[in-house]
């Protein structure tokens, strides 16, 4: 069977870009703003100013898409987002914190990581060890993830669960434990991880090794999961002050999908979280990581690689330059990344992988995008015998060329309805959709972007294709990575 | 919560489990179950048959897989070329997959594509030709994609612990084959086995999405060729799968420079483990290794940092199943790892365990069931395992009632049944070095050294 879409493209996408901060100004228009008091029954004793900044009545049906959203801030900057969804008894709950590995400074790497796992340790209220149990013995589950723009952690759980969960997840903002013992034993379960992710997998190691040559001298050239030294290195109390650096909820957006009652649940996250205090120092911490002259990329030249590595076959993966989450001419790079690799009909798909000779036994293309830069990869697996000098000068030619030859507005068309579903299947349960509103409101300061979203697909045309193709197809700015078990006497990719 | 249950025979029969309705429609051709979900303008649509690789000759292991792969490289009228450019066109999916016992053909789509989409599902299945030259490719790109699972440990230990646990019984092979029955494969057998799918094999149809999308149904009848006296099931014609014996050995699988050690422990048995007892199992299974609160996980990972995953389940089919526990450790660690699952199973299996924990376990999965309505891609996918299993939408809905009423004693003897480390048959997938600390801790006479490669 060809491609399958649950669509890899867009899941290195979403592996990769993931979240960024929730300082970014605020676009969305005040429509029917009006302060929170009374209505909220369970919040009546905190007179805290809540702020409805927007609306959208399920009657305001864009692209097909029928949401029923608020949105919401505490004063001290607490961003939320609520989703109704009344299908099912039950809610998503999604912390997104604007911290992640770009924040790091040298010798902290893999910090933001390490603190996502100590999260689930415990804090004051709830006491050490409770989180788990407190998610899972009412009927629960929850994870988290970190990236290079943020940490983001969320639960998913029976609605009865809504009010306490809220209280545990205020609970751990404000006063983790960080106990030096699980801190020590976790460092060995994050040192396994790392070999899980990266050492033992090629796919790992072929992504660390191209971020890292194209992402170089930006504050996303950190490896999330951090160094073996820096793991090892860092101490309870560094990893504390990083906390309390970081998890704050001016630097925090709350989303809530579920069958949820808006009045309630903003009053019981009034109720616990409109006391913790802004942190006054965060611009100062942040302002040297989020401007956006530090992230162009400083990548020149055609570089190649190969390492030893696990592949029986050779694997490859070449990095170009892309474009940031928040760039108008995002959808156009992943049109690109659906005609050029990703598409059953795409252009190497068809020639490499289902042709007459074919030459690979797996093609795949993604549109990697943070924050404030993005990376365009383009992998796939030799098969046995093929000359890869030989093959590596015929892709490279049909890479010069593709971009005049390929793309045209048939060719748009043909594919617009993958994107499109793609695109809606985020969207079709509370915890994609909740991590999505999330994503929209850190990366794009807007929550409703999605509406941009879909437009854009809908008029996306060859020009902004080409466009997005000649700013990524450049292999005057690539670097190709190839990883072989009989590159024997090559190093190993650290 | 609010349980109904309604029962309407003959035509047609709602059925209501907690908010999210599925409704079935009996017909010839096959049985319907639809859920809708109005949210986005998407629809998905599995196609089950109640056979799979169970039903291949032994010297054509991969059939099936096969020859749901290559349905779309080519009919009587389009070419692979023209397939897949009508695909993204669409903007479809299909997939196909092959367990023992029975097979599905998904495919997913638009909403406003929902009529082509049906129509060209059913071309492809009803006319592909599998071309000679489409099916050399595939065993081509099959066979380095075997050999290239050296790169995935985790992969590469579940297929050959699966033929060490599965030896002997007529589950040793591989779902996908192995490099020499692939290429003994022939366009002829992928017809034959599409046209014995098609004609012979009971078929049920699980359908999602917004209610515009029940007009497919008629096109799927009518379109597929579906015969109407397609009765076959698989599960009621494998009667002894000879996996009923303890083989409490360690196998080792050498890896060189393999700097993590995968582990697996498991137990295959045949039914009578597993059936009337799903609850008891899946209770138990939790209990050990199903969340982030269980015991393995509180043990080897909270406590010891040994590991960064590990997890206890009990999957089963309707007359086989198995009871697995998963993990890997940094090589050093190994024997700790092993002792220290060794020694959580054998305490829970001889009932050293607090109520509490027992009672959180039952929290978490009556919540875990209602949580996963919320996908109802996956909902269906649970519907369709429970369907094959005998099982019905009743059995979802009393799933929490009867999850309350397990006793701790039921849970000790689920343990015994599945878990006790001296029933257990233990793959390790590392590197050379662990031989040698292997055979130290656990006695030569224990440690079997087999090579991965004899397992492709």
């Amino acid at each position: 069977m060809g491609k399958f879409y649950g669509l890899l493209w867009l899941s290195i996408a979403l592996f990769h870009f993931l979240v960024g901060c929730s300082h970014a100004p605020e676009v969305v228009a005040t429509k029917d703003a009006q302060e929170l008091g009374n209505s909220a029954p369970s919040a009546s004793d905190f007179p805290k100013k809540t702020t409805l900044i927007k609306e959208v009545s399920p009657d305001e049906k864009i692209g097909e898409i029928s949401l029923n959203l608020r949105k919401y801030q505490l004063s001290n900057g607490l961003k939320v987002i609520l989703a109704k969804n009344d299908l099912n008894p039950i809610f998503s709950l999604y912390v997104h914190y604007g911290v992640g590995s770009k924040h790091e400074t040298p010798g902290m790497t893999g910090s933001s990581h390490f603190l996502e796992h100590m999260m689930f340790k415990g804090a004051k209220k709830f006491g050490a060890g409770a989180f788990d149990r407190l998610v899972e013995g009412n009927g629960g589950s929850n994870n988290a993830y970190t990236n290079n723009d943020a940490t983001v952690y969320h639960e998913n759980m029976p609605i009865e669960a809504l009010e306490l969960m809220v209280d545990v997840e205020s609970d751990r903002m404000q006063n983790l434990l960080l106990e030096e013992q699980g801190f020590m034993a976790e460092k060995n379960v994050v040192l396994e991880e790392k070999k899980m992710r990266y050492e033992n997998s090629p796919h790992g190691q072929l992504m660390a090794g191209v971020s890292r040559k194209l992402l170089i001298d930006t504050p996303y050239e950190t490896p999330v999961i951090g160094t073996d030294e820096d793991i090892k290195r860092v101490t309870r109390d560094e990893l504390y002050q990083y906390f309390k650096n970081f998890y704050a909820p001016n630097n925090a957006t709350i989303v809530i999908a579920g069958k949820l009652d808006f009045d309630k649940t903003i009053g019981w996250i009034e109720k616990s979280f409109g006391n913790i205090p802004p942190s006054f120092k965060l611009n100062f911490l942040k302002e040297g990581r989020e401007n956006p002259a530090l992230y162009t990329l400083k990548h020149k030249g055609q570089v190649q690689e190969e390492f030893y590595g696990l592949a029986d076959q050779p694997m490859f993966l070449y990095g170009f330059p892309g474009m940031a989450y928040g760039d108008p001419s995002h959808p156009a790079m992943e049109m690109l990344s659906l005609m050029l690799g990703g598409g059953a009909s795409s252009v190497l798909e068809q020639k490499y992988v289902k042709g007459k000779n074919p030459k690979l036994s797996t093609v795949y293309t993604g549109d990697m995008s943070m924050q404030h830069a993005g990376i365009f990869i383009l992998g796939g697996t030799l098969l046995p015998g093929i000359d890869r000098k030989k093959f590596f000068q015929e892709l490279e030619s049909d890479l010069v060329t593709f971009c005049k030859k390929n793309i045209t507005q048939g060719q748009i068309d043909k594919f617009k309805n993958l994107l499109f579903r793609s695109f809606f299947e985020q969207l079709d349960t509370n915890h994609g959709l909740a991590d999505f509103l999330g994503n929209e409101e850190i990366y794009s300061g807007n929550f409703l972007n999605y509406q941009n979203t879909i437009n854009n697909y809908f008029n996306l045309g060859p020009n902004q294709v080409k466009s997005a193709c000649e700013v990524a197809i450049n292999l005057n700015r690539s670097y190709r990575l190839v990883l072989w078990s009989k590159f024997k006497n090559k190093m190993v990719i650290k | 919560m609010k349980y109904f249950l309604m029962f309407f025979f003959f035509s047609v029969m709602p059925i209501v489990s907690f908010s999210t309705p599925i409704v079935i429609t009996q017909s010839e051709e096959f049985d319907l179950y639809y859920l809708a979900d109005e949210r986005v303008p998407t629809f998905h649509a599995s196609i089950y048959f109640a056979d799979g690789a169970l039903s291949e000759e032994t010297d054509k292991k991969g059939l099936s897989n096969a020859m749901f792969d290559l349905l779309e490289n080519g009919t009587k009228q389009l070419t692979q070329e023209a397939i897949a450019g009508n695909l993204d066109q669409l903007g479809m999916s299909i997939k196909g997959s092959t367990d023992y016992e029975f097979s599905t053909l998904e495919f997913e789509g638009l909403v406003q594509s929902r009529v082509d989409t049906t129509k060209f599902v059913c071309e492809i299945l009803k006319d592909s030709t599998f071309p000679a030259s489409e099916l050399k490719k595939f065993q081509t790109a099959k066979s380095s994609e075997i050999q290239n699972l050296v790169s995935t440990h985790g992969a590469l230990i579940e297929r050959v612990a699966r033929q060490l646990f599965y030896e002997g019984s007529p589950l040793v092979s591989p779902l996908d084959g192995n490099l020499s029955s692939l290429k003994k494969l022939k366009t002829v057998d992928l017809k034959n086995q599409r046209d014995y799918f098609l004609n012979k094999v009971k078929k049920r149809v699980f359908l999602q999405g917004p209610k515009t999308v029940l007009d497919i149904v008629d096109i799927l009848k009518k379109d597929c060729g579906f015969a109407k006296d397609a009765k076959f099931v698989r599960s009621e014609v494998v009667k002894n799968l000879n996996i009923d014996r303890i083989n409490p050995l360690i196998y080792f699988i050498p890896l060189p420079k393999a700097n993590q050690a995968q582990i697996r422990m498991s137990r295959v048995q045949s039914s009578k483990a597993f059936q009337g007892l799903y609850e008891q199992n899946q209770l138990t299974s939790s209990l050990l290794g199903g969340s982030f609160t269980s015991l393995l996980m509180q043990e080897v990972r909270v406590k010891r940092g040994l590991t960064y995953s590990i997890s206890a389940n009990s999957p089963s089919q309707s007359t086989f199943g198995r009871s697995v526990i998963s993990s890997f450790s940094r090589n050093e660690g190994v024997v700790d790892t092993i002792n220290a699952i060794k020694q959580v199973t054998d305490d829970l299996c001889s009932g050293k365990v607090a109520s509490e924990l027992i009672e959180g376990s039952k929290k978490y999965l009556k919540g875990s069931q209602l949580v996963s309505f919320d996908d109802t891609k996956a909902y269906l996918s649970m519907v369709t395992s429970y369907y094959h299993k005998g099982r019905t939408l009743e059995d979802i809905t009393l799933f929490p009632s009867r999850i309350e009423s397990v006793s701790k004693d039921q849970i000790v003897d689920a343990c015994k049944r599945l878990y006790f480390s001296g029933t257990l048959t233990t793959a390790v997938l590392g590197d050379q070095s662990l031989k040698e600390k292997l055979e130290k801790a656990f006695g030569v006479q224990n440690v079997k050294t087999v090579k991965y490669e004899d397992y492709l």
